[in-house]
């Protein structure tokens, strides 16, 4: 089966300061795949490329910022090959995003439910009659009561979680074959978080949606993802699908990062710290990115980045570690 | 007898506008023993945070009572209570935007000196010295300024500017909801060593349930003003009583890939604070309401030792 989509080597770097030559590596060569009716969570501490891998799926990187190589296909179409009176047919329609703060990404002076319409007649989805009609029915799936009168209410009269459904009834009025959701819930209490992953997981079972979810809580992914990949400064450094990766974490950062993530029950067992903090972007380390946190860096770890290392049948690694072991290493 | 620290009985703020009131807290009671941890959670808008700022007395109270060590803190003239200021600090939540950006982190750092007047200045700079490397905070960064600075570097650093007076009581506002789970590890173990060596006696404040479980020795959980339940910390997570305590237990994702119990959604959300429910406050959203629920707000019982509940599923 051809995957909805299919990102391969996909770098974005920023350039900046004097006569843009300091080059920041924001995203520096991701793949990954994502079939129809997979839900992938894409894992990471701030600052390490999760929104900007996202941004440059669908062209919305801003200057100083380009994509630099890689190719993006959805359905077999390179994206970043479109011209962009191609793209803003796609954008929206074949994919669209739920972008983390639903308030900033609202129109404050557009009623609610005209904004969910505008995604559909724009895209000549549906005329505008049935577009209304669609608004409400998409209302009132997302769980908004009482959408006839919810309708006309303008983004300020509603609740953080409701703006959140807002956003999401706006990304699926046509009905997309994949979702990028950049942390839909990490605003939002745990109960209305609840409600909004129910609704992800929802639309995933009824339509096949295929789901990027950007995250940076584990407890998010192991709720509803398939699949996990775990980045780290601009590079995926571990994938796989959620029960290898739960049974078998195994890049240093990856298993860290799991460790230090309370659980409820487990009062009594120590937090593992990372120590320090992610690096700079301006200032990156040689070989693995990884190699001044980890505690099992090795003199090659300074030097070189590895490459990756099949742990068993689609679970990668790219971690030095596993060099012995791999099935097969794959080098760059 | 325990050694009681706190004891606040029948707190309130109201906040009254031309159209409404808006009713903040209403009459909480609750008391913290000295060296120990009271987790304070509840969902955005529950008044957490209006509470830390009643104690510290940044707001004045509308009614009810707040004692520190034995005294009555909430009516005392404000230079009565400047001794008690040094003795109780608050971590603040965002450490960038509570820091000057034109300050350098040394001075933000002994500014809580200079305003108490505490010593020379060659004492100061000791002190801030001494405070930094029990912090975890290099040296070199006394001279930098707050935008240098990585989120889990400022949270130290707002909790050296908590800790310099060399506080008893330190009100942690969400210290670590802002932070990367790395982080966060870091700041809580931080947090947990510091209350050891210096006998201090925290009122955490936080959403996230996991976090609250591990670092106190007894939770409260607040609901659109009232206190719903509280406990110590393992009977409010093995044995909860209100149905809204159970519900945000549930509500937390289960970090287990496999066999998984059936998701538990609790609908709706929370209230305004300006038109509250009639009865119990929770009868909006509450999956165990009766009709008794929609007339009576149910009072505040102790069903087991040091476990008070106000639910009237409980008798």
């Amino acid at each position: 089966m051809q995957p909805v989509l299919n990102v391969n080597d996909l770098a974005t770097y920023f350039f900046v300061g004097h006569k843009q030559k300091t080059i920041l590596k924001a995203v520096d060569g991701i793949s990954y795949q994502l079939n129809q009716g997979e839900i992938l969570g894409l894992v990471g501490e701030s600052g390490c490329g999760k929104s900007v891998s996202a941004l440059s799926l669908l062209r919305l990187v801003q200057k100083p910022g380009k994509v630099v190589r890689g190719r993006v296909s959805l359905n077999g179409t390179n994206l970043l090959g479109l011209p962009e009176k191609q793209m803003v047919h796609i954008r929206g329609k074949e994919i669209s995003m739920i972008f983390q703060d639903p308030m900033s990404s609202l129109n404050p002076t557009i009623r609610s439910g005209i904004q969910i319409v505008e995604a559909m007649t724009w895209h000549h989805y549906v005329g505008y009659a049935e577009a209304q009609q669609r608004a409400l029915d998409l209302m009132a799936s997302v769980g908004i009561p009482d959408p006839g009168q919810r309708f006309s209410h303008y983004p300020f009269q509603f609740s953080g979680g409701m703006r959140q459904r807002i956003m999401i009834a706006m990304a699926i009025a046509c009905n997309p074959r994949v979702l990028i959701a950049d942390e839909p819930t990490t605003a939002l209490d745990v109960t209305v978080q609840m409600q909004v992953l129910d609704l992800l997981c929802q639309l995933n079972e009824k339509y096949g949606t295929a789901i990027l979810l950007i995250t940076h809580d584990f407890g998010v992914v192991t709720e509803i993802c398939t699949k996990v990949a775990v980045m780290y400064a601009g590079k995926i450094v571990e994938k796989g699908s959620i029960e290898q990766f739960w049974n078998n974490p195994s890049h240093p950062y990856g298993k860290n990062l799991l460790n230090s993530t309370p659980r409820l029950g487990e009062r009594h067992k120590a937090l593992t710290a990372i120590p320090g903090a992610p690096p700079s972007l301006r200032n990156l380390p040689s070989g693995c990115v990884f190699h001044r946190r980890c505690s099992f860096a090795m003199e090659k770890c300074h030097r070189i980045y590895p490459p990756t290392f099949e742990i068993e049948a689609g679970h990668v690694c790219a971690c030095w570690l596993y060099e012995k072991d791999s099935i097969r290493g794959e080098y760059e | 007898m325990r050694n009681t620290l706190l004891e606040v009985k029948h707190l309130a703020k109201y906040f009254k506008s031309k159209h409404s009131i808006i009713r903040a807290v209403e009459g909480i009671s609750f008391s913290i023993q000295k060296a120990e941890t009271l987790g304070l959670v509840g969902e955005s808008g529950s008044g957490k945070s209006t509470v830390a700022k009643l104690i510290l007395r940044l707001m004045a109270i509308t009614s009810g009572s707040i004692s520190y060590d034995g005294r009555e803190i909430s009516t005392m003239s404000q230079k009565a209570f400047r001794p008690f200021r040094r003795r109780m600090q608050m971590i603040p939540q965002d450490p960038f935007s509570s820091l000057n950006p034109q300050m350098t982190i040394g001075a933000s750092i002994r500014e809580p000196l200079k305003i108490h007047d505490l010593g020379t200045s060659s004492e100061q700079e000791k002190k801030v010295q001494e405070i930094m490397e029990q912090i975890g905070i290099e040296p070199e960064a006394l001279l930098s300024f707050p935008d240098q600075f990585s989120g889990g570097q400022l949270q130290r650093i707002g909790i050296a500017r908590a800790l310099i007076l060399r506080p008893e009581f330190v009100i942690c506002d969400e210290p670590v909801s802002a932070l990367d789970v790395s982080i966060q590890a870091q700041i809580l173990n931080l947090l947990k060593e510091l209350q050891k060596e210096f006998q201090l006696t925290y009122l955490f404040i936080a959403h996230n349930l996991a976090v609250v479980e591990r670092i106190s020795d007894r939770v409260a959980v607040m609901y659109l003003g009232h206190f719903m339940e509280s406990a110590d910390v393992n009977t409010i997570y093995n044995h909860p009583a209100h149905p809204y305590t159970r519900a945000l237990l549930r509500s937390v994702p289960q970090m287990a890939v496999g066999q998984k119990n059936e998701r538990f959604i609790l609908s709706g959300d929370i209230p305004s604070p300006s038109n509250p429910p009639q009865g119990c406050v929770f009868n909006t959203r509450c999956p165990e309401k009766m009709d008794v629920c929609f007339h009576k707000a149910p009072a505040w019982i102790e069903i087991n030792k040091d476990q008070f509940v106000a639910c009237h599923l409980v008798k």
